[in-house]
Parts: structure tokens; C-alpha cells; sequence
């Protein structure tokens, strides 16, 4: 597919769809949202970008290979677990900063937002793996 | 399979270093056991210690140290420690060296665990622990398919019988209340309602373990591995752990007619039949494989009766064939090594150029003859004494003894002459160094030493305590060379006589016996090639009809089991759906309106001509089920459909593009259609009907309740859902996402890497 309106439209859209989803991620715990719905909508982003500009430049805007980053997610889901475990407390149980904005708002910095941030990476590393495994093998 | 190449990185240095660390660690138990001697074998102290493992299933890692265990703890590392003293030399430029002998180191410390512990659940772990470095062993030479396949029938008998013993382990642990030896064994367990089971678990667990009949035939293929191997793990050490849980295990279990005649049939029967097998044998290491299955058998026998003569009989038989037989392994491995044949009608006169090779030959082959003074002496008339003394079956011991220890002389007696002497001379191609040389000399020469000594050295009261640990009566047997004259002395001179004609004419009945008919040596080894060839083919069947590759028919199984299952509970509970349509009349407009939009996107999936359209349609139905969620406030379900929806409509639009068009594709009503449609219906109407029933049901609100309440103060987070996700069932969430992230790179397999092209069939045995 070569369609210049789309390209165009993709440049903006695309960034537009990451900052969504990324909203998405960051506002579950107290909103409707999370890492899972995140990455549905991460991965929905980069198969727009692929129907515009391609299987190439879509693995080249990814960085890391999308087998990595499902990698990278389960590594950040363990990690977040294992954290617990220096403390004394079981396997995931949940730690969140002492930290807080002006003084009195707290900062929601825990190992539950790195935990869900796993499960955003594992998920859409799986899915892009399927799209653009189906995408090349033609 | 692959298994067997389970490697070190091949770039380790070449050098025995590994085999001295061995040695220094065998040294190390060695002088650590002895150390415990004195108390033990003289003051009759029982030692035990015990480090916390898992407290919460009150599992400790507690090691017990009396007779028995010191007995068989210091034949490990002694003979251990020789045998690595003799590694350093065997494999000296062999590549693989380090990588095996650190397996050997591995598999020594799990031996001493496995006689030490007090645990049963430790004593377990250890006990598989050699089974699976004894398998790696054995496939040493894993280039080989033989040594696979060898190594393989190794561990697939042992560690059965691993899976027996576990299931008798828990049972026992049960019965008697405890999972520590040291409680066990006071108990008499012989009452107890679950005592045949026990016993029947325990036997096959042992008789796997030790290639005791009809489980023998392992161990002779189990000489593929090299000779140190096989000298160290299948004579001296590892096949004896069989017999040491039986020798174990006799406070609690022995006396039952089921224990004697179990016992002393599978070990007359082994002893017998394997000392005939020896005759045989060609390859002289083959020859000694059976010489050991007897000398198991022959132990196994005496562990049969109760009398505390008959288990002394057994514990210096043990000990003597320890002592000879890991020697004889050497002298063949010497042979070996420097004429390059183990075949005996090739070595010839091998006398003149390994003096002191064959002055071990002699020695050890002496004493397992049974010669006086050695020790091997002592062995065999306690064995007849106690054969003698056996209350029943006193025919069928004695009879066993006398033949296998007559045809075991013979076997001895050639040994010790066949190689080494003849006209023939065929130099060696290699030179000994002493480190090959030294150990079986060593060991040869202590059964030498240990006969007329046997009273003053500190052998006599070790076997006394280590039979004190077998039964209550305290054998008080002397161990000495002469015992007067009497029908002991008769026999055993009669089997001495016996043992020289047999080597005298040696070759003519080997001769007979090779060419005789129908091979029955093989019988066991087919009985195993046939159930594993034939489980094989089960599973070959089974793939081949549950997983045909077609991707209907697993959509129709799935879908058709479903429906039966549902079916099937709704007529047991005869259940019907409670008022289908009531309620109905409260369903304002819109949803109406939804709910046609679903209804004919389905009907536009089914009744398309196009694939592209029917994916789309299915989009469409998924939303408005999506907007449902949406209109009963489940946003986070509302959400993850939609975007759910898009990305199904993705990559089935991707899959299409790959498949040829619909050429099959029936749009009338034929049989398939009606069948498809059959089982599409019923599974909706069962789902449904579910649904309804479910819906009928009070609701138990307590666990969403608790996460209502505690969402917010304990885990910080107002979205229940998300929280439940990542906090509260984190562990569940790490699985699943494990599974995505498996099932994508699955997929990406199955796409990329196509390995059975069309057209060719799926065969299990063709896996790797």
C-alpha cells in the first residue's frame, strides 16, 4: 500500500495513538485502564504505522525486536516481583515509594506501576511478533 | 535423548586436574567417615545431624550415620577415591575428561547423601540424583546410538522404579508416622493395612535400582559407558543402593512370608541365571556386568531371611565384592587401554608385559573364587553357613549359593589365566602409568590382607554394627579364615574343585552355550524394546488423530466436547432454563436495536461469499457486544474488546491474504454445512442456557466485596479490576502474560520456520 494521505495522516495519528495509550497504561490503577489495554492500543498504533510505511521501517521505528520487548516485559514483571523479596515480603507483593508532589500529594511510584509496565511490553511485544511475522512471510 | 549431550563448554582444558579434585574430595568423606569409625563400629553409637530445609513441609536435610551407612559411606569414597586416582590416567587426552569426571564427582556426593540421610523425601532426591548422572554417564559416549539407546533404557527402568519408590515413600512416611529413618525403623510395620502395598513399591523400586531379575537386563548394556564408570557406578556403588534401602528398610518390613519369598526368589533366580550369562560373555567387561547382576542377587537372597547370620552373610559378601570386583574392572580397563581388546580369544600372554596388572588380576580374581586366605574365603563360607542355617527354603538357598559361587569360580579362575598366559603373544600398543596400575593392585591386595587379618582389623566389628542396624539380634559371628571341618569346609572345596574344571574347559562351554539356541539372554532386552516400541506407536496413533494439522476438526472437537459436557450435567441435574424470556418486557429500545445489529452481522459471517467480508462482519458483532459492556458500565471489558475487535480484523485479514481462495466452500446446505451448523446451534444454546441459569442464581458477593473494600487501603488503587491484576493476583497475571508472549513467539515459529513441508507425516519417532 503506498498512500501518501495515509503516511500523512499516520505521522500524526501514531503520535496521537502512544500518547493515548500510555495515558492508558499510567492512569489503570485508579481509572479504567492498565497495561494490557495500553498495549492493545500500542500495538494497534504500529500496525497503522505498518499498513503506511511497511514490515521495514516498522521494525526500524521499534528499535528493539518485538520477541525482545515481550522479553524485556516478562523481565520488568519478575523484576517488579523480586524487589519484594529484599524487603522480607512475599513474591510481588506491591511497594510504592515514600515519595510525594509539594510535599502532600503522594506519587504513585510503586513496583505495581513496573509490574504493570511488564505486562504493557510482554503484551505488545506478542502481538507485533504475530502481525509482522504474518506481514513478511509472503 | 538429547540429554546425553548435555555439555560443559568443550573449550575446558584438557586435563585430568578434575579427577585429583575428585580424589581429594573422596579423600576428604573418606577420613571424615573414618573419623566416625571408632564410635560407631565400637561403642555402637548412632550419629545424626540435621540442617532445617524445608520447614514449612517439615523437611530436613538430617543425616543419620550407624553400621550400615558408615559401611556403605566408606566403600563409596574409598573405592572413590581409587577410582579417580585411576581416572586421572584412563581419560588423560580424552576431550570430554573434565565434563565427565565432574558428573562422577556429582554423582559420588549424591551417593553418600543417599546412604546418609535420615530423610526419606532427601534420600529420594539423592536417589534420583544418581539415576540421572548415572544415565549422563553412561551416554558419555553419546556419538554413539547404542550408548543413547543404552543410557536411555538405563534411566528409563531406574527412574520407574523411582517413580514406585516415590509412591512407597509417601505411603510409608504415612504408615509409620514419620518420614525420618530413624523413626521408621523402630516400627514394625508388618500389620499395618497398607503393608503389601508398601512392600510391593519398595521391591520394585530396589529391583529396578539394583538390576535384580526380571530388571537385569540394564545393567550389562549399561557398559557402554567407560571403564571407570562402570567399575565405580554399576558394581561398586550405585546399583548396590537398591540393596542398601532393602538392607534399610528390614526392621520395618522384613519377616512376611511376602518379603522372604519375594526376596529370595527374584535373588536365587538372578544369581543363577546371570552366572550362566557370564559364561557367555566374549567381551570380558560384559563377563563382569554378570558376575555383579549375580553378586546382587546372591545379596539380595540373604537380605530375604531374618536371621542375623544370613544378613551378616550378606553385608561381607558386599563387602568383599567390592573390594575384587572394582580391581577386575581396572585390570580389564588396563587391558584395554594397552592391547586395545577386551575380547578374551584375542588377549594372549599378556603376562610377561604387565607384571603387575596381572599380579592384580590374580589377586582379585583369588578372592572372588573364594580361595583361601583371602577374604573372598570368609565370604563364601559364611554364605554357605548361613544357607545352611536358613529355616525355609534351605534347598533353594544353598542350592543358588552353591551353583552361582562354583560357576562365579570358574569365571575367576579363567579370568585370571586367559588373558595372561598362551604362546601367542600380542605386546601392547601403550604403556601403564602407575596411576592405572596402583589402584586396582591396591584394592586386590586389601582383600589379600583382609582375610586372615579380618578379626584385628577394625572390619570385623563394622559389620556387626552395620548388621545391628538390620535386625535387633546381634550377630555374633567371627570372622576368621578356619572354621574346622564340617559340611561348610566340604562344599566349599567342592566349589573350588567345580571352579578349576569349569575354567579348565572354559572355552567348549562358552562354546555350547553361545551357539545355543534362541538366544534366551535377549528375552528381557526384547520384552523392553516391544513396550517401548509399542508406546511409540500409541502416542504416533494418538498424534496422529487428535492432532491431524486440520484446523475444522479441532474446532469441531473442542466445540462438540463442550456441548457434551454441558449436556450431559444439565440431564444429571435436570436442569432447565429458568423463565427463558422473562423480563423481557424491560428492555428499552436501544438494546433491542443492539442486539439486531449482532443478530445480522452473525448471519452476514455465516451466509458471506467472501472471507474479507465475513472478518469484518465478525468486527462488527464483537463491538456491539463491546458496546454492551460499554452500556453495563464495564469499561476496562468495553475497552479491551474493542481494541480487542480491530486487531482480530487485522490479523485475520493478514492470515486470509496467505490462504488459497474458497475453493471447498459448499453455499448450499450440504451434510457439512448441517453439521457445522448442528454443533454451532447447540453450542450457543448451551452457553446461553448457562448463562441464564448462572444469571437465576444467588450471587455470592463476598469475594468481590473483600476487593471492593480493600482495593483502595491496601493496594493504593480506586480501579478494582486493575488491581486485582496487578496486585492481588499478580502471580496469576505473571502466567498469563507468560503464555501471550509463548503463544507470540509460537506463532512466529509456525510461520517462519516450517520444518514438515506438505504432504509429509508427523512420525514421534522421528523427533530428535
Amino acid at each position: 500500500m503506498n498512500s501518501t494521505i495515509l503516511k500523512a495522516a499516520t505521522r500524526i495519528l501514531m503520535a496521537l495513538i502512544l500518547i493515548f495509550a500510555i495515558y492508558m497504561l499510567l492512569r489503570g490503577h485508579d481509572d479504567p485502564g492498565g497495561g494490557f489495554i495500553g498495549a492493545l492500543i500500542t500495538s494497534a498504533a504500529f500496525v497503522l504505522y505498518k499498513f503506511a510505511y511497511g514490515s521495514e521501517e516498522t521494525r526500524k521505528i521499534m528499535v528493539l525486536d518485538s520477541r525482545g520487548i515481550s522479553m524485556l516485559g516478562i523481565g520488568c514483571a519478575i523484576a517488579a516481583g523480586l524487589m519484594s523479596l529484599f524487603t522480607g515480603k512475599t513474591f510481588l507483593t506491591g511497594l510504592w515509594l515514600p515519595a510525594y508532589v509539594e510535599g502532600r500529594i503522594p506519587l504513585p511510584v510503586s513496583t505495581v506501576l513496573l509490574f504493570d509496565i511488564g505486562v504493557y511490553l510482554a503484551v505488545t511485544g506478542a502481538v507485533l511478533t504475530i502481525v509482522l511475522a504474518l506481514e513478511e512471510d509472503r | 535423548m538429547n540429554l546425553t549431550r548435555l555439555r560443559l563448554p568443550a573449550h575446558l582444558p584438557v586435563s585430568p586436574l578434575a579427577a585429583w579434585v575428585g580424589a581429594a574430595i573422596s579423600f576428604f568423606f573418606l577420613v571424615l567417615l573414618l573419623g566416625f569409625l571408632p564410635a560407631v563400629a565400637r561403642d555402637g553409637e548412632v550419629i545424626r545431624l540435621a540442617i532445617e530445609w524445608i520447614p514449612a513441609l517439615g523437611i530436613d536435610l538430617s543425616f543419620r550415620i550407624d553400621g550400615l551407612s558408615l559401611l556403605f559411606g566408606l566403600v563409596i569414597s574409598f573405592v572413590g577415591l581409587l577410582i579417580f586416582v585411576y581416572s586421572s590416567a584412563y581419560f588423560r587426552g580424552d576431550p570430554e575428561a573434565t565434563r565427565i569426571l565432574i558428573v562422577l564427582v556429582a554423582f559420588m556426593l549424591a551417593m553418600l547423601g543417599l546412604v546418609l540421610a535420615d530423610h526419606l523425601i532427601a534420600l529420594f532426591v539423592f536417589w534420583e540424583l544418581t539415576t540421572i548422572t548415572s544415565f549422563i554417564l553412561i551416554g558419555t559416549r553419546h556419538e554413539d546410538a547404542l550408548a543413547r539407546r543404552n543410557a536411555l533404557q538405563a534411566i528409563l527402568v531406574t527412574a520407574g522404579g523411582g517413580l514406585c519408590l516415590m509412591a512407597a515413600i509417601i505411603l510409608l512416611g504415612e504408615a509409620a508416622g514419620s518420614y525420618q529413618l530413624s523413626e521408621i525403623i523402630t516400627r514394625d510395620l508388618t500389620d499395618h493395612p497398607h503393608y503389601s502395598a508398601i512392600l510391593t513399591l519398595v521391591l520394585l523400586g530396589c529391583l529396578t535400582k539394583s538390576a535384580l531379575f526380571p530388571f537385569h537386563f540394564w545393567l550389562p548394556n549399561a557398559m557402554a559407558a567407560p571403564t571407570p564408570i562402570s567399575a565405580y557406578l554399576h558394581s561398586a556403588t550405585m546399583v548396590k543402593a537398591g540393596l542398601y534401602l532393602l538392607a534399610r528398610l528390614h526392621p520395618s518390613l522384613a519377616g512376611t512370608d511376602l518379603w522372604f519369598w519375594s526376596l529370595a526368589v527374584t535373588g536365587g533366580i538372578t544369581a543363577v541365571w546371570s552366572s550362566i550369562q557370564a559364561l557367555k560373555q566374549r567381551d570380558l567387561k560384559l563377563m563382569l556386568a554378570y558376575t555383579t547382576v549375580m553378586a546382587l542377587g546372591t545379596i539380595a537372597l540373604f537380605l530375604a531371611a531374618d536371621s542375623g547370620k544370613a544378613l551378616m552373610a550378606a553385608l561381607v559378601f558386599l563387602l568383599v565384592h567390592a573390594l575384587y570386583k572394582a580391581a577386575l574392572f581396572m585390570v580389564v580397563g588396563n587391558l584395554d587401554k594397552a592391547a586395545g581388546s577386551r575380547d578374551w580369544s584375542v588377549l594372549k600372554g599378556l603376562r610377561r608385559f604387565m607384571p603387575w596388572t596381572f599380579a592384580a588380576a590374580v589377586l582379585a580374581a583369588l578372592s572372588m573364587a573364594g580361595v583361601p586366605p583371602f577374604f573372598g574365603f570368609i565370604g563364601k563360607e559364611i554364605l554357605i553357613a548361613a544357607s545352611l542355617a536358613v529355616p525355609a527354603g534351605t534347598f533353594w538357598f544353598t542350592g543358588a549359593v552353591v551353583v552361582s559361587a562354583a560357576l562365579m569360580a570358574g569365571v575367576a579362575f579363567f579370568l585370571m589365566t586367559s588373558p595372561f598366559f598362551g604362546d601367542r603373544a600380542t605386546p601392547p600398543k601403550k604403556r601403564l602409568s602407575a596411576a592405572m596400575v596402583v589402584p586396582p593392585l591396591l584394592l586386590a591386595a586389601l582383600g589379600l590382607i583382609a582375610g586372615p587379618f579380618a578379626s584385628f582389623l577394625p572390619i570385623t566389628p563394622l559389620l556387626q554394627s552395620a548388621a545391628l542396624s538390620l535386625s535387633r539380634e546381634a550377630p555374633t559371628i567371627e570372622l576368621t579364615l578356619w572354621h574346622g571341618f564340617g559340611p561348610v569346609l566340604y562344599i566349599s572345596i567342592g566349589i573350588l574343585l567345580a571352579g578349576a574344571a569349569l575354567a579348565r574347559f572354559f572355552v567348549p562351554v562358552h562354546r555350547v552355550l553361545y551357539h545355543s539356541p534362541g538366544k534366551l539372554s535377549l528375552t528381557a532386552d526384547r520384552v523392553y524394546d516391544g513396550i517401548l516400541h509399542g508406546l511409540l506407536s500409541l502416542a504416533e496413533v494418538l498424534t496422529l488423530v487428535l492432532q491431524n494439522g486440520r484446523q475444522r476438526f479441532y474446532v469441531m472437537t473442542i466445540f462438540s466436547t463442550l456441548v457434551g459436557l454441558i449436556g450431559l450435567t444439565a440431564l444429571n441435574r435436570s436442569f432447565l432454563p429458568p423463565a427463558l424470556l422473562g423480563g423481557i418486557e424491560g428492555i428499552p429500545l436501544y438494546q433491542w436495536i443492539l442486539c439486531a445489529f449482532i443478530a445480522l452481522s452473525v448471519l452476514l459471517i455465516v451466509f458471506s461469499h467472501s472471507r474479507m467480508l465475513a472478518i469484518c462482519a465478525l468486527g462488527t458483532a464483537g463491538t456491539g457486544i463491546a458496546l454492551f459492556f460499554v452500556i453495563f458500565s464495564a469499561p476496562d471489558v468495553a475497552m479491551t474488546q474493542f481494541m480487542t475487535e480491530i486487531l482480530v480484523v487485522i490479523i485475520l485479514t493478514l492470515v486470509t491474504l496467505r490462504l488459497p481462495v474458497f475453493h471447498n466452500y459448499a453455499p448450499g446446505f450440504g451434510a457439512g454445512r448441517i453439521r457445522d451448523a448442528a454443533i454451532a446451534i447447540a453450542s450457543g444454546v448451551c452457553v446461553s442456557a448457562l448463562m441464564l441459569s448462572m444469571v437465576h442464581e444467588p450471587v455470592d458477593l463476598s469475594v468481590s466485596d473483600y476487593y471492593g473494600a480493600n482495593s483502595y487501603t491496601e493496594a493504593k488503587g480506586r480501579n478494582i479490576v486493575n488491581v486485582i491484576l496487578v496486585d492481588f493476583r499478580a502471580m496469576d497475571t505473571l502466567g498469563e502474560i507468560v503464555v501471550v508472549a509463548i503463544a507470540g513467539l509460537a506463532c512466529h515459529a509456525l510461520i517462519k520456520l516450517r520444518r514438515y513441508s506438505r504432504g509429509q507425516r508427523f512420525d514421534a519417532r522421528n523427533l530428535p
